[in-house]
């Protein structure tokens, strides 16, 4: 070892030298195994009283703050309102946007169908858990508003969850383009298509 | 100069204990390894009910923990006490209890684990007969430590043997309060706790056993073991005095960091946080004493596999025992709780600070009992090498994936909802699941290398079972502290009075927190809507509990906005005092569970039933095991009564005419169930056609019981 290399160690732990290591051996033997006496190093020192007062500090703080952790709930809720409030267009909902006809868009819902929807409606929209898409027998109304309502809010008390907001939420657009897929679907033939729900017949 | 003494060290059951950490470590590896592979192939071993996740993955932390790193303590404390106290154990046959007992322990874990026979409490599941099993081998155990410390020709203990007693006596009380449970059959008991008191019984329990199983232990390892293969004199016998009572006061009290934002009382769980920032030094006290030891050794560190292997566990306990306090601040606990960054942690614990001391401390004891030189230097380095790269192949993934999975959790859209799923999380973890399961083969790999060095030069030495020593005998002396003798140095030959102190120690930070929080009863809010479950959803439960669904759901809601928006309404702790036991759970594999009934995460009853029978036909991307036999299997409700009657004993306020009422009552629950899925034309075709009778099915119990969860307090409103 380097005589700088040296000095920074000892510096750090004020430990003995080797070399003399005699002079702190304590006369301990237990199997062999002896023990110094180094000093504890004083940054340990220095380091565990830090700990300890900004430990005390913290707990005493946090009580004399009336801290609870409720408050960052609200703290986070209220910086959402706020946002909202800066930022109305973002959250206009329109439930009268028109169906999509072009092909890019029907794509685009299909992606989205296939990943979101498939696990209830299966693929081709036979049903499964959820009902058949492809007949015009509707529990919540066909037509592209009803569609597009049911999608957005979805039925409570039902596996049909609100795509509007909650964990993998789909944008406006997004439902726009799911809606217009799944009425693609109508008059389609699924290859296990789930008997016909719903006693609303939509016009075709 | 006094007449030497002759005696025989008993080196049989250092050997019985070296087969046993040898052959149960790569048992605990492999389990450990099957349920890697269920992250990135959830169907490997579909249907078959004792090999599923929630079953398989206490059976692997009991292993590791109890089975490994407890039979290579019990190793290294049966080799070095009798060598550190110059005399023979204090009893052969106590000995051979504790290690028959403790193996017969773990054989009947792995028999009941996987049947499903378990009270949910982590690394604490074993069920009541096993745990008053466990109670005698340990009482065993320290009976004869203690023994032997009686009739010792040392004049003071070393502090290897203080960290030992303090091992036994810590654990000694942290297992019997924590698996206070009544019993209802021979594999079935309620814990007497419920809900946030049984929580934090529990964390202080699962904290401590880290502290005093998988720590205390190994640094008591650490202090014959390091100073001996290296041959150099431990660096500060201070610093042993000051960081051995620091450690072990300090650390009993940090137990609810594993409960931050919980429903757990804030001065508790603040408690927890300082304690655990005050924990840096006194844990890093052993790291410094171990490593320094090897000052002016570093030369054999090179080359000498057992140093290595010592240097990198010492090391990793210094990592761990750092990230550890870091993780006990609320706003890093905030983005690790409940994600692999916390899988990543522990495994830094167990596989570099455990794994490898007790590797070392292996290929260093295997020369000495043989009397002979390893069999092969260059397999052990290699197995040093494997296994460290073993390790940061397994941790670095883990707390990649752990950051990717806190921040896809909380991540909003520009119009204030959730960006992504729950599964989408999943499915973005695969790639670090499968680095994940490598780096443990690599680690796996490693340790069979040790398996077979070990044979081999158990082959070519000679074992000798009752080693010849001599030493003085202790003369007798006063008690008193003498007029120049250092107070510690006093203590360290009052055996006994040690003993009581360092139990003292521990039992402070406990009570502190755990008193008032079962006695006061205004440190849990009272909820008037809040009621016992009914009889099929109390059955539902059990079953969750035999599952192991909490190995992969919590039910435990935090104030934060992306979970109240995900999983609704953040858990209070008056919904949790029918809780027997409390099923909060440390891990999100799957989403949480608290709300499943209510608001946002409710399901139909088919939703529940296709779900559990198949996860993969409703949610493509899932890894949940599916659970076909909930279907096929009657649910047994013959106990319903006794348990209704027991969980009455602990408070849950069940009639008389419930109690009497309570099989017809499920009756009549699981027939409206059944009811609900067979107006079904579909299910109809596809199961009453086959001839399936639901309501009679485990099934309608667990479907019963989801559909319960979080649904009380909603009432109020
Ligand atoms: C978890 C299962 C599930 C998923 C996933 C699901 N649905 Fe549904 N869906 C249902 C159920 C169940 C119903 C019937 C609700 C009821 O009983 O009224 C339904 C109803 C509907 C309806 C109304 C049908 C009618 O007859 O009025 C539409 C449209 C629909 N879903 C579209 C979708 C789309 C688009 C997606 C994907 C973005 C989707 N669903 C995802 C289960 C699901
Ligand atoms: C290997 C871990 C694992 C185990 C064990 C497990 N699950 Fe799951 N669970 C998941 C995952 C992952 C999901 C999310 C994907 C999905 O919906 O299948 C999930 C989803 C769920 C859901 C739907 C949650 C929601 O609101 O979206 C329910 C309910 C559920 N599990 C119940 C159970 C029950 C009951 C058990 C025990 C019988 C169980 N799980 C065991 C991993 C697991």
């Amino acid at each position: 070892m380097s005589n700088e290399k040296k000095s920074f160690w000892s510096k750090w732990t004020k430990a003995h030298d080797i070399e003399t290591e005699e002079e702190i051996l304590l006369d301990h033997n237990y199997d062999g195994i002896q023990e110094l006496d180094n000093v504890l190093p004083p940054w340990w020192v220095t380091g565990f009283i830090i700990t300890v007062i900004i430990s005390i500090f913290y707990y005493i703080m946090i009580f004399q703050g009336h801290y609870k952790q409720e408050d960052e709930l609200k703290a986070e809720i209220a910086e959402f309102q706020a946002y909202k409030k800066a930022n109305p267009e973002l959250f206009k909902e329109n439930y009268d946007l028109p169906a999509l006809t072009d092909a890019e868009s029907l794509a685009a819902g299909k992606a989205i169908y296939t990943t979101n929807c498939a696990a209830c409606h299966v693929a081709d929209g036979g049903g499964l858990v959820g009902p058949n898409l492809t007949d015009n027998m509707w529990k919540h109304g066909g037509g592209m508003k009803n569609v597009f309502t049911t999608i957005s809010d979805g039925v409570p008390n039902t596996a049909m969850r609100a795509w509007k907001s909650g964990g993998g939420a789909l944008t406006a657009v997004q439902r726009q383009q799911v809606s217009s897929f799944v009425l693609s679907l109508q008059g389609t033939t699924p290859a296990n298509p789930k008997a016909a729900e719903g006693s609303v017949k939509w016009p075709e | 100069m006094e007449q030497k003494e002759q005696f025989y060290y008993d080196n049989g059951i250092v050997r019985l204990f070296l087969r046993a950490t040898i052959f149960w470590g790569v048992t605990a590896m492999t389990i450990g390894l099957m349920v890697a592979f269920l992250f990135i192939f959830p169907t490997y071993m579909e249907n078959i009910s004792w090999l599923s996740f929630g079953r398989l993955r206490p059976l692997h932390t009991n292993a590791a923990i109890f089975a490994f790193v407890g039979n290579g303590f019990m190793l290294g404390m049966y080799y070095s006490t009798q060598r550190l106290l110059k005399t023979r154990m204090f009893s052969d046959a106590l000995s051979r209890i504790n290690f028959w007992g403790w193996q017969l322990v773990i054989v009947l874990a792995a028999i009941t684990l996987p049947m499903g026979m378990n009270s949910s409490k982590e690394y604490a599941e074993l069920e009541w007969p096993i745990d008053i099993l466990i109670t005698l081998v340990w009482v065993a155990m320290g009976a004869n430590l203690i023994g032997t410390m009686i009739k010792r020709r040392q004049r003071h203990i070393y502090v290897a043997i203080w960290f030992y007693i303090s091992t036994f006596a810590t654990i000694a009380v942290l297992h019997i309060f924590n698996n206070l449970e009544l019993p209802v059959t021979l594999t079935k008991s309620y814990s007497v706790y419920a809900g946030v008191q049984d929580a934090l019984v529990q964390w202080w329990y699962g904290h401590n056993a880290v502290a005093f199983f998988l720590t205390t232990p190994m640094l008591g390892l650490m202090y014959y073991f390091v100073p001996k293969a290296a041959n150099r004199p431990v660096y500060s016998y201070r610093l042993s005095i000051i960081h051995f009572w620091s450690l072990i006061f300090i650390y009993i009290w940090a137990g609810p960091h594993h409960l931050l934002y919980t429903a757990l009382p804030e001065w508790i769980q603040n408690l927890g946080t300082v304690f655990s920032v005050m924990l840096i030094f006194p844990s890093w006290g052993g790291m410094i004493n171990g490593l320094l030891t090897l000052r002016g050794a570093w030369d054999k560190v090179r080359v000498d596999p057992v140093l290595k292997m010592f240097v990198v566990a010492i090391t990793g306990y210094g990592m761990a025992t750092f990230e550890g306090p870091m993780l006990a601040f609320k706003n890093v606990n905030a983005i690790a709780h409940y994600t692999d960054w916390i899988i990543a942690h522990v495994h830094i614990g167990t596989l570099a600070w455990n794994g490898f001391i007790i590797s070392g401390m292996i290929y260093w004891l295997v020369q000495k009992l043989y009397k002979t030189e390893l069999h092969s230097v260059k397999m052990a380095n290699t197995h040093f090498l494997i296994g460290t790269v073993g390790i940061l192949f397994y941790s670095i993934p883990l707390y990649i994936a752990g950051f990717m999975q806190a921040s896809m959790w909380k991540e909003f859209t520009p119009t204030g909802t959730l960006k992504y799923s729950f599964v989408d999380t999943l499915q973005a973890m695969a790639p670090m699941y499968a680095m994940r399961a490598f780096g443990g083969t690599l680690y796996l790999t490693g340790f069979i290398l040790l398996a077979i060095n070990v044979y081999k030069t158990m082959k070519k030495g000679s074992f000798v079972g009752d080693e010849l020593a001599e030493a003085a005998p202790l003369p007798v002396v006063s008690g008193k502290r003498a007029a120049n003798e250092h107070w510690h140095s006093w203590l360290e030959r009052k055996v006994v009075l040690f003993t009581i102190l360092s139990t003292v120690a521990i039992l402070i930070g406990g009570m502190v927190q755990i008193v008032p929080l079962v006695f006061d009863s205004s440190q849990v809010e009272k909820i008037a809507t809040v009621k016992p479950y009914t009889p099929l959803e109390l059955e539902g439960r059990d079953i969750y509990i035999r599952e192991g669904c909490n190995n992969c759901h919590s039910q435990m809601i935090r104030p934060f906005r992306n979970e109240v928006e995900r999983y609704g309404e953040f858990s209070k702790s008056g919904e949790f005092v029918y809780d027997h036991p409390f099923l909060w759970g440390s891990r999100r594999t799957g989403p949480d569970l608290q709300r499943e009934g209510a608001e946002k995460r409710h399901k139909d009853n088919m939703w529940h039933f296709r779900h559990l029978l198949d996860p993969r036909s409703i949610e493509t991307r899932s890894i949940m095991p599916s659970y076909a036999w909930l279907i096929s299997d009657d649910l047994d409700y013959s106990d319903l009564e006794a348990k209704m009657k027991g969980l009455r004993k602990l408070g849950v306020p069940y009639t008389d005419a419930e109690i009497s009422g309570a099989k017809t009552a499920l009756e009549k629950q699981a027939a409206g169930i059944a009811a609900t899925l067979e107006a079904d034309s579909g299910f109809q075709k596809e199961f009453v056609a086959q001839g399936l009778e639901v309501k009679k099915k485990e099934i309608t119990a667990v479907i019963a019981y989801l559909q319960r969860l979080g649904t009380d307090i909603g009432k109020s409103k």
